[in-house]
C-alpha cells in the first residue's frame, strides 16, 4: 500500500473542508479563508508589489468566494476556481488604480518610462545597492504585461500546474507555456537592463 | 511538433520525459546558444525563489463568527481596538458607579495616590506594598466584596423604604380608624388589602430591578471572559492554520522535488 504523503493528507483535509463549505457550513468557509488567505494575498502582492492593493484584492477574492461557493462544481476544482476569482480581483483592482494614475501620468508612457527615475539614474548599480535582490525582482516582475505576470506568478510562486493555469485563464496549455516563456525572457531583459546581479540569490 | 519555446519551458519545468527528454538534451548539446538561454532561465528561476512570502494576518471579518469569535451581527467597529476601548470604558464607568454608591475616598501621600470605596483604606494598604499590582484572584476578591456590599446596601435601602412605608401607613390607618364606623371597619380592611397588594408590588419591582442589575453585571463579566477566550482561540487557530499551510507547502515541495527529473538524473 502506498504511503500517504503530507500533501495527500493535506489535500484530503482540504477536500473535506471544501465539501462542507460548499454545503454552506460557515465554519468550514472561515477555515478555508484562514488556510488560503496568505497564498492569495501573496499572489496579489507579487502582482501589485503594494500591500494596500494586495489586501484589497485578497479581501475581494474571499468575499466573492463566500458569495459563490455554492456554484463550485467539485471540490477538486477549488484551487483553480479560487485563483480565477483572485486573478479577476487583481485585474479589477489594477483597472481601478490605472484609472486613478491616468489623471497624473502620460497614458502612452512605455515600460522603460514607468520605472521610477531614482532606480535608473547615472549609476543604477549603486542605487540598487540599497534594495534587496528580492525587492528588485518584485519591482521588475511588476513591469511585465498583465498576462505574462499572471502566468509567471502562478507558476513560479503559487506552484499551479500548466493545466490548472490554463483552466484559471481559460486558455490552452500551449498559450500558458508561451506566455510563461515570454514573461521569463522579458524578466531576463529587465534584469540585464537594470544590471541586477542574480548571484546575490 | 511543439515549438522551441514550449519545449524549453517543458524542459525547465520537468515536463519532458523519456525519449523526448533525451532528444532535447542532445539537441541542447549541439546548440550552445540554446544551452546558454536555458542556463540563464534556470538562474532566473532560482533567483525568483529567493522572493519570500509576505507575512499577513487574516482579517477576522473574513473568517466568520466561529473563527474570529466575533458575535453575530457585530459590526466591524466593534472588533479589535474598538472592542477593547469599549470594554475598558465600561469597566471604568462601572467602578465609578460603585464608587459613587459606596462613597469614594482619595488619599495622596508617601509617593502614591490611593483611591478607595467605602471603609477599609487602611486594611487594603496593609496588604499591598507600594508599586504592587493586583493579581487576578485579588481583583476577583475585591469585586466579590464590593458586590456583597452593594447587595447589602440595596437590601438595607429596601428594608428602610418598607419600614418607612409601613410606619406611614399605620399612622394614616390609625388616624382614619379613630373616627371609625361599621362601614369604616369594612373600608379599612379593604384599604389594608389594597395597601398590602401595593407593597408587594413595590417589593417585587425592587427585587426585579436588583436582579436585573446583578444579571447585567454577571453577563458583562461573562462576556468579557468569553471575549478573552475567543481571542486566544482565534490566535491558536491562526497558528494551527499556519502550521497546516506549512505542512502543505513542505509536502508540495517534497512532491515537486521527487517528481523533478532533473533531480532524478542527478541521483
Amino acid at each position: 500500500m502506498q504511503k500517504e504523503t503530507l500533501l495527500d493528507i493535506a489535500m484530503m483535509h482540504a477536500d473535506t473542508l471544501v465539501d462542507k463549505a460548499r454545503e454552506g457550513n460557515r465554519e468550514a468557509q472561515g477555515r478555508l479563508v484562514s488556510l488560503w488567505y496568505k497564498r492569495i494575498y501573496n499572489f496579489a502582492w507579487k502582482y501589485f508589489n503594494n500591500h494596500d492593493q494586495a489586501s484589497e484584492a485578497a479581501q475581494l477574492t474571499f468575499i466573492s468566494m463566500y458569495r459563490n461557493m455554492g456554484q463550485l462544481a467539485t471540490s477538486s476544482s477549488f484551487k483553480p476556481w479560487l485563483y480565477r476569482i483572485a486573478t479577476n480581483a487583481c485585474h479589477e483592482e489594477a483597472r481601478k488604480s490605472s484609472r486613478l494614475q491616468s489623471f497624473f501620468e502620460d497614458p502612452d508612457s512605455g515600460l522603460k518610462e514607468e520605472i521610477p527615475t531614482e532606480h535608473v539614474g547615472d549609476n543604477p548599480e549603486a542605487k540598487y545597492m540599497s534594495l534587496e535582490l528580492s525587492d528588485q525582482l518584485v519591482f521588475i516582475l511588476n513591469k511585465l504585461p498583465h498576462e505574462q505576470k499572471t502566468v509567471v506568478v502562478m507558476k513560479e510562486f503559487e506552484g499551479l500546474k500548466f493545466r490548472e493555469i490554463a483552466e484559471v485563464l481559460d486558455v490552452s496549455e500551449n498559450t500558458v507555456k508561451s506566455r510563461l516563456y515570454y514573461g521569463l525572457a522579458q524578466l531576463k531583459k529587465l534584469i540585464e537592463l537594470h544590471q541586477i546581479d542574480l548571484k546575490l540569490s | 511538433m511543439k515549438n522551441q519555446e514550449e519545449k524549453i519551458i517543458d524542459y525547465l519545468y520537468g515536463e519532458l520525459k523519456g525519449k523526448d527528454l533525451q532528444d532535447f538534451e542532445s539537441w541542447l548539446m549541439k546548440n550552445p546558444k540554446a544551452m546558454e538561454e536555458v542556463k540563464q532561465l534556470r538562474d532566473l528561476r532560482a533567483a525568483l525563489k529567493s522572493i519570500p512570502d509576505q507575512e499577513v494576518i487574516v482579517p477576522s471579518e473574513l473568517t466568520g463568527p466561529s473563527q474570529s469569535g466575533a458575535g453575530k451581527g457585530r459590526s466591524r467597529l466593534l472588533n479589535g481596538a474598538f472592542l477593547w476601548a469599549g470594554a475598558i470604558a465600561a469597566a471604568v464607568t462601572l467602578v465609578i458607579l460603585v464608587g459613587v454608591a459606596l462613597g469614594v475616598r482619595i488619599e495622596a501621600g508617601g509617593g502614591q495616590v490611593v483611591i478607595a470605596f467605602g471603609d477599609g483604606i487602611e486594611d487594603s494598604r496593609q496588604h499591598e506594598t507600594p508599586g504592587d499590582l493586583l493579581t487576578k484572584a485579588e481583583m476577583e476578591q475585591i469585586l466579590a466584596k464590593r458586590e456583597d456590599a452593594l447587595q447589602s446596601e440595596i437590601g438595607n435601602s429596601i428594608r428602610d423604604i418598607r419600614k418607612d412605608l409601613d410606619e406611614d401607613l399605620n399612622t394614616r390607618l390609625a388616624s382614619w380608624s379613630s373616627g371609625g364606623s361599621s362601614k369604616g371597619i369594612s373600608g379599612q380592611a379593604e384599604m389594608n388589602k389594597i395597601i398590602e397588594s401595593l407593597r408587594q408590588e413595590l417589593q417585587k419591582d425592587n427585587e426585579e430591578y436588583l436582579n436585573h442589575v446583578l444579571t447585567e453585571f454577571y453577563m458583562y463579566m461573562e462576556s468579557q471572559r468569553a471575549d478573552d477566550l475567543q481571542y486566544y482561540q482565534a490566535r491558536l487557530n491562526n497558528l494551527e492554520d499556519e502550521t497546516n499551510l506549512f505542512q502543505y507547502e513542505a509536502g508540495a515541495m517534497l512532491t515537486s522535488l521527487t517528481g523533478n527529473p532533473v533531480f532524478g538524473n542527478n541521483k
